[in-house]
């Protein structure tokens, strides 16, 4: 028998992580289709990409969720941001509930080291049947975020960081090169003016380890759009910032990441989860901690490494090549373990399905609000109008009041709730007529 | 024990206070610095390279986190100039935080000699913080809610309530037009009650959008009759007073909740803008006082009970009723050879 099961992702980074999830799995025995949900701006280098590994889907969640193979999953893993996450496990059971099919278990996950806004993505992902955590880290905070609230019962699972060891390697390893990858990201940091001081520390560093070829590896091409919002391109501030001065060894590459870290002895970075995947290839890696330890950088998190570095006080590289690695006690509390696989999601949701009659943990408690419970503006304007149509009025104005209080420039929101409050009946009425209805 | 306290505005000036009163209760000699209504009216940056800064035998800087490390850049300056070792340097941050937020104040304060917790919660989420630093060993103390009043106080009248403003939430220049909309709709609901608007000097708030009482002002003046005259804006800084007179307290997350609670006051946060880390809503997960207040047909039928669940307080060192005995405790080890 097989278990087939549909990851669902939009972004880039969701698409690898989901990828990365099913990449250990047999495929035979677990055959796994990928729901790229169409945006604009999803690298089609991606989508090629994950063509060799799974059966590939470009559906709207809209018309996914339409799809009558949709009943045929074993379970269905959905990768979105905090509200769509809510809204698509809302529409999934509606759909299975009005068909009559009994639902799947639906899971989620966390795509990188959480660097911040923990708590709120829980209180997005409560609801659904079983939650992937990256480590103990993340599950000691889920564990103290619910504890003691009528939500303790959540299922989650704890995934683990190691997502890389099961690539093939070569039976002779290459050499690796005198080389320092360090992986730009859009937004960390995000002043130009910290992009431009992060340029010019890896130029030093560049002059002073002449012997070592720095690459710079940005996160997108100049041409790629990018899910992030930036003014420059890191090609771009590395001419304004270092033009003629431009040391010779430092240069950018497109290059997989992977490839990369396969072939070099060093990596570099703010507060990438790349770090992790640099651990797994072999590849040593270094945080950049000369912006502080910060949430706004995400450098935080890696405090207790043993990695952090102020690149501006290293003398050069090569003292970087040896002496210790990562604290193990932090790596594992993070979740770089042996002791954690995706294998153990695929056990939770045997588990789950064994069970005889799991029901959707409930989401409505006196005294609690989830953002998951129907809280997005478009899931109140949908249940508003469902509500006009029944003819609860006030009930309808409560949804939409709540609406407005969210996006409080909405016209179209401001628009109908004054026509619920009209009076006479009649001239609401009429109002509600002229209004424009919000049909999702 | 002598004790120099030194604070900021808003909050950390309250708690300061509070804390002194305290301290002063179990015999210890506190002067407190820094604005008004303080012993000294030094600048804060001057009175740390005093003598008397040196010579007392426990020095607060209960400030805002990101005055901090300049503040104690200061005070470790001048020691080191005058030849003298100081005194142990105690600060902590003086409301209940979680989360981002607890984060990003107490990166803050990893140099202090004795970091000041509130509770359980914030100690283990300080020591997750920096499991595997040499931080990790550093003393700490837990004072209770410790920006609390000291007297409990009489019961509010009934029939009033008031709505506890905060100067930057919601976010954005046109997110409080809606809210005064709902406030001004469940006042006129509720023709027996009063409804206060009392705004509140929360820290932290670099983007304060419109007070609620300007907007009601211009309404009143363009749209007369458009808010039911039992909706009653106040003026900042009688928090104090509006707590006392009103029974019930609604609020999004503003941290003068906490003095509502001290007093007995029956409580509402509103869940209506979700748990965002923004809003600051992720502390109070646990308290069951959330609820979404468009839902409220009129004050008259508020939900019940509107009181916080027991170990949510515990989390947050409710339990701890004075904050002076282990703070004093505290210092006295950290002077031990």
């Amino acid at each position: 028998m097989t278990e087939p099961i549909l990851l669902v992702a939009d972004s880039d980074s969701q698409l690898l992580y989901a990828e990365a999830l099913s990449r250990f799995w047999d495929r035979k025995a677990v055959p796994v289709t990928i729901n790229v949900v169409p945006r604009d701006g999803t690298p089609q280098a991606i989508v090629r990409r994950l063509q060799a590994k799974a059966r590939i889907w470009q559906l709207p969640v809209s018309r996914l969720l339409l799809d009558p193979d949709l009943r045929e999953f074993f379970a269905v893993g959905v990768f979105l941001t905090g509200s769509k996450l809510a809204e698509f496990r809302a529409a999934y059971h509606l759909q299975a509930n009005r068909r009559g099919w009994r639902p799947a278990p639906l899971f989620c996950g966390f795509n990188g080291v959480v660097l911040e806004k923990f708590d709120e993505a829980i209180t997005w992902r409560l609801g659904y049947d079983l939650i992937g955590l990256n480590g103990p880290r993340d599950h000691a905070r889920l564990q103290r975020l619910l504890r003691d609230t009528p939500f303790a019962q959540q299922r989650s699972v704890i995934t683990g960081l190691r997502r890389q060891s099961a690539d093939p390697v070569a039976a002779t390893p290459p050499p690796r090169q005198r080389r320092f990858v360090f992986a730009e990201q859009v937004a960390m940091p995000a002043l130009a003016e910290e992009r431009r001081r992060m340029v010019r520390l890896l130029a030093d560093l560049a002059e002073r380890s002449p012997h070592w070829e720095i690459l710079i590896r940005p996160r997108v091409a100049p041409d790629e759009a990018t899910f992030h919002e930036h003014d420059v391109h890191i090609s771009e501030t590395m001419r304004q910032e270092l033009g003629a001065l431009h040391p010779r060894n430092l240069t950018l590459s497109y290059a997989p990441l992977a490839d990369l870290l396969r072939t070099s002895q060093l990596f570099g970075t703010v507060s990438s989860t790349a770090f992790f995947d640099a651990l797994d290839l072999g590849c040593r890696p270094l945080v950049m901690g000369d912006f502080g330890l910060a949430n706004a950088y995400g450098t935080a998190v890696f405090a207790g490494s043993g990695l952090v570095r102020r690149f501006a006080e290293l003398a050069d590289l090569d003292g970087e090549i040896s002496g210790p690695g990562p604290d193990p006690a932090w790596l594992e509390w993070m979740g770089h373990s042996d002791r954690f696989s995706t294998a153990d999601l695929l056990s939770a949701l045997r588990e789950l399905r064994a069970t005889p009659a799991w029901a959707p943990p409930p989401l409505s408690h006196p005294g609690f609000v989830v953002n998951a419970a129907d809280l997005s503006s478009n899931q109140l304007r949908l249940g508003a109008e469902a509500l006009i149509q029944q003819g609860d009025h006030s009930g309808a104005a409560s949804l939409l009041e709540m609406a407005l209080l969210q996006r409080p420039d909405h016209r179209n929101i401001a628009r109908r709730l004054a026509a619920l409050r009209s009076r006479p009946r009649l001239l609401r009425r009429l109002w509600l007529l002229l209004t424009p209805r919000f049909r999702g | 024990m002598r004790l120099l306290l030194i604070s900021s505005p808003g909050q950390p000036r309250f708690a300061a206070q509070a804390l002194a009163a305290r301290l002063r209760a179990v015999g210890a000699e506190v002067v407190v610095a820094g604005g008004a209504c303080s012993d000294l009216t030094l600048d804060p940056e001057i009175l740390l390279t005093t003598d008397l800064a040196r010579r007392v035998q426990g020095l607060g800087l209960l400030v805002e986190a990101r005055r901090l490390p300049a503040l104690l850049q200061t005070y470790r300056q001048a020691c080191r100039l005058a030849g003298e070792p100081g005194a142990p340097v105690f600060s902590g941050p003086s409301e209940p935080l979680s989360g981002d937020r607890l984060t990003a104040d107490l990166l803050h304060r990893l140099d202090v000699d004795l970091l000041c917790l509130h509770g359980p919660a914030e100690q283990d989420e300080w020591a997750e913080l920096v499991r595997g630093t040499p931080h990790a060993d550093k003393p700490v103390v837990q004072l209770g809610v410790w920006n609390r009043p000291v007297a409990m106080g009489r019961a509010g009248q009934p029939h009033t309530a008031v709505f506890l403003e905060q100067a930057g939430i919601p976010t954005g220049p046109s997110g409080k037009e809606p809210l005064l909309r709902l406030l001004a709709r469940l006042a006129d609901a509720s023709p027996a009650w009063t409804l206060l608007i009392q705004p509140t000097p929360d820290t932290g708030s670099d983007n304060p959008t419109e007070p609620m009482a300007d907007l009601a002002e211009q309404i009143r003046l363009h749209r007369p009759g458009r808010l039911p005259a039992n909706l009653i804006p106040l003026e900042p800084g009688r928090q104090d007073a509006a707590l006392r007179a009103a029974s019930v307290c609604l609020t999004i997350s503003s941290s003068w909740v906490f003095q509502a609670l001290a007093l007995g006051r029956r409580c509402l946060l509103m869940g209506d803008y979700g748990i965002r880390t923004e809003t600051n809503l992720p502390l109070f997960f646990g308290s069951g006082l959330i609820h979404r207040l468009s839902e409220v047909a009129s004050l008259d039928r508020l939900p019940q009970p509107l009181r916080p669940e027991q170990p949510w307080l515990r989390s947050l060192g409710w339990p701890i009723d004075d904050p002076a005995p282990p703070l004093l405790h505290a210092l006295g080890q950290l002077s031990l050879p």
